[in-house]
């Protein structure tokens, strides 16, 4: 499923002192298939952005088009059911775990099937799937999710989305306030993901994880986007207007280079890039 | 949603804006007090109401708020309005203005101007309340509330604790509203209709809201008590003010406005006074 955003305009609480342009003019394309970065400071619209994929809010002027689903200003455009397209693009808000009500895990892992009408048993089995898939184990099918720990509640929040079996899966800083392992095992989670053919769209203040894991990214700047490209791309350009940092790989790089230590940039994506470059350059000499 | 923010502060800089809080809510009282006097006749009871109501709606338009943004916000009273009709069809009636009958039952007018009554009532309630908080900043308004808790004070009654409490529960009401709108667009993306959907769908839709919602609450509350705790909060302290409120001129000069509408009401009510009977006008 592509994602493609034509001239979307959003202001909230037009007509008011509050009123506040979010999106300025924003034409996009998210490919099918991709693992695509949205970055930006805060407050510079990426949050407003996702939330028109999954139609929760209404462009107000504009169109975004998801497959054959229609989310535009103009109410005759407008696809009128937009159940079907929930149901396809699976939205991972900020904080899941405060989203959980059920009284046990199971359950509130199979509420979204559910309610995209499948039946009860159907939606359970998804909802186990979903459980191991994002690496709890069949003890935590019947347990409160009232009383986990907070990482494992963020994993059955993320679950509850899975079980959905979207084929857009937007993720808002899915690593915010987890601890670094946990943080690693849910960005390889949405890799998988990604491998088995679902448009992954990260938002995120985190350029390393954008480095190792996105084959695209959105720089997004006070509503507008300012460049789509590959990361490599994007590193090395002055970042620091935009509240980005180059990823900590790229940062060594950069300095090797200062000193006089030629090596590849363009292919880095994690640690092990770096130390292969690092060391064909020696082997060259 | 945008039946909930209404009457939530909005920054413009009305000179109701500027009134002091204390004298908004003396007027507030006043006029409720006013609008719900016993007046002698239906007519006269409409005459304060509409006079009341034209008030309201030049005070609404200095402050910048629309008139029928909060009609929409009140649609629910139709409900309510069909309610007291049927309540009045079946009460005893006081005059014998026959208007149709529904087979063997009468209906008179009487029911239709005793609920029309209410209803204006109440909706000249909601307007005066929803002009005092839309116009004050909710600290000066609990300053303000404090501030006639004082004589309380001095019989050992803990008027600012109460002060306090109002003031974190207004404070939290914006955030708890913005918890709704987040969890409500959570829930929203994994499949719930909040607005359509069969009874049955409704009340999971609202337990998937309200249950999180108030763990969210909890946690918050939680977190609050500590951090007032840890910045040495002690509710039995003598305090100071940072910022105090001043009473001017103006306030006296709309204290007084209001205070001659509320006498003139006053007046209508005890006296029994009919204007129409003055300009040779039958009413009832």
């Amino acid at each position: 499923m592509s994602v493609k955003f034509s001239n979307v305009f959003y202001t909230y609480s037009p007509k008011s002192p509050f009123e506040y342009q979010a999106l300025k003019d924003i034409n996009l394309e998210f490919e099918e298939g991709k693992f695509i970065g949205v970055v930006g400071k805060t407050g510079s619209g990426k949050s407003t952005l996702i939330q028109h994929i999954n139609a929760l809010i209404t462009p107000t002027s504009g169109s975004v088009i998801v497959d054959e689903f229609v989310n535009s200003s103009n109410k005759k455009e407008r696809t009128k059911v937009l159940k079907p397209l929930r149901k396809h693009v699976g939205l991972v808000f900020q904080f899941p775990e405060y989203q959980l009500f059920e009284e046990t895990v199971e359950k509130d892992v199979a509420f979204g099937p559910k309610n995209f009408g499948a039946k009860n048993e159907e939606a359970l089995e998804k909802a186990r799937k979903a459980i191991l898939r994002v690496g709890l184990n069949e003890t935590f099918f019947e347990r409160s999710p009232f009383e986990l720990s907070g990482g494992e509640k963020r994993k059955v929040a993320i679950a509850g989305i899975l079980a959905m079996e979207p084929k857009v899966l937007v993720v808002d800083e899915p690593t915010a306030g987890l601890d670094p392992a946990a943080a690693r095992e849910t960005m390889s989670l949405f890799k998988e993901i990604n491998k088995d053919g679902v448009t992954v769209i990260l938002v995120t203040h985190d350029m390393d994880l954008v480095a190792s894991y996105c084959d695209e990214v959105v720089v997004m700047d006070e509503g507008k986007v300012f460049t789509k490209c590959a990361p490599s791309e994007l590193f090395g350009r002055d970042l620091t207007q935009y509240s980005l940092q180059n990823p900590h790989i790229f940062d060594f790089a950069l300095s090797l280079k200062e000193r006089g230590f030629e090596i590849e940039t363009s292919s880095l994506k994690t640690t092990e890039d770096l130390a292969k470059a690092i060391a064909r350059r020696h082997k060259r000499g | 949603m945008a039946s909930i923010t209404l009457g939530r502060y909005v920054p413009y800089k009305s000179f109701l804006h500027k009134m002091d809080p204390r004298a908004k809510i003396f007027a507030l009282i006043i006029l409720m007090v006013a609008i719900f006097l016993p007046y002698e006749t239906y007519a006269v009871s409409f005459l304060v109401g509409g006079i009341i109501f034209v008030l309201t709606i030049v005070l609404l338009w200095i402050a910048h708020m629309s008139f029928l943004n909060l009609l929409k916000s009140l649609s629910a009273l139709w409900i309510m309005m069909v309610f007291l009709l049927l309540i009045y069809m079946i009460a005893p009636r006081t005059t014998d203005f026959y208007a149709f009958s529904i087979g063997s039952w009468k209906i008179y007018w009487d029911s239709f101007i005793e609920a029309g009554r209410i209803i204006l009532r109440l909706v000249l309630m909601v307007m005066i309340s929803m002009i005092l908080t839309s116009t004050t900043k909710p600290l000066d308004l609990t300053d303000a509330f404090e501030w006639y808790l004082f004589p309380l004070k001095l019989i050992g009654f803990p008027s600012h604790i109460i002060a306090m409490i109002i003031t974190l529960a207004l404070r939290f009401i914006p955030t708890i509203l913005d918890d709704v709108q987040r969890i409500m667009k959570a829930q929203t993306s994994r499949g719930v209709d909040f607005e359509k959907g069969s009874l049955i769908a409704k009340i999971k839709a609202i337990i998937s809201l309200i249950i999180p919602l108030f763990v969210s609450a909890f946690v918050r509350s939680d977190e609050l008590a500590n951090a007032m705790e840890c910045r040495g909060y002690d509710p039995n302290a003598k305090r100071t003010k940072y910022r105090k409120l001043h009473f001017r001129w103006w306030d006296l000069f709309e204290t007084f406005i209001v205070l001659l509408v509320f006498g003139g009401c006053l007046y209508l009510s005890i006296s029994g006074f009919n204007p129409f009977n003055l300009l040779g006008i039958a009413t009832i």
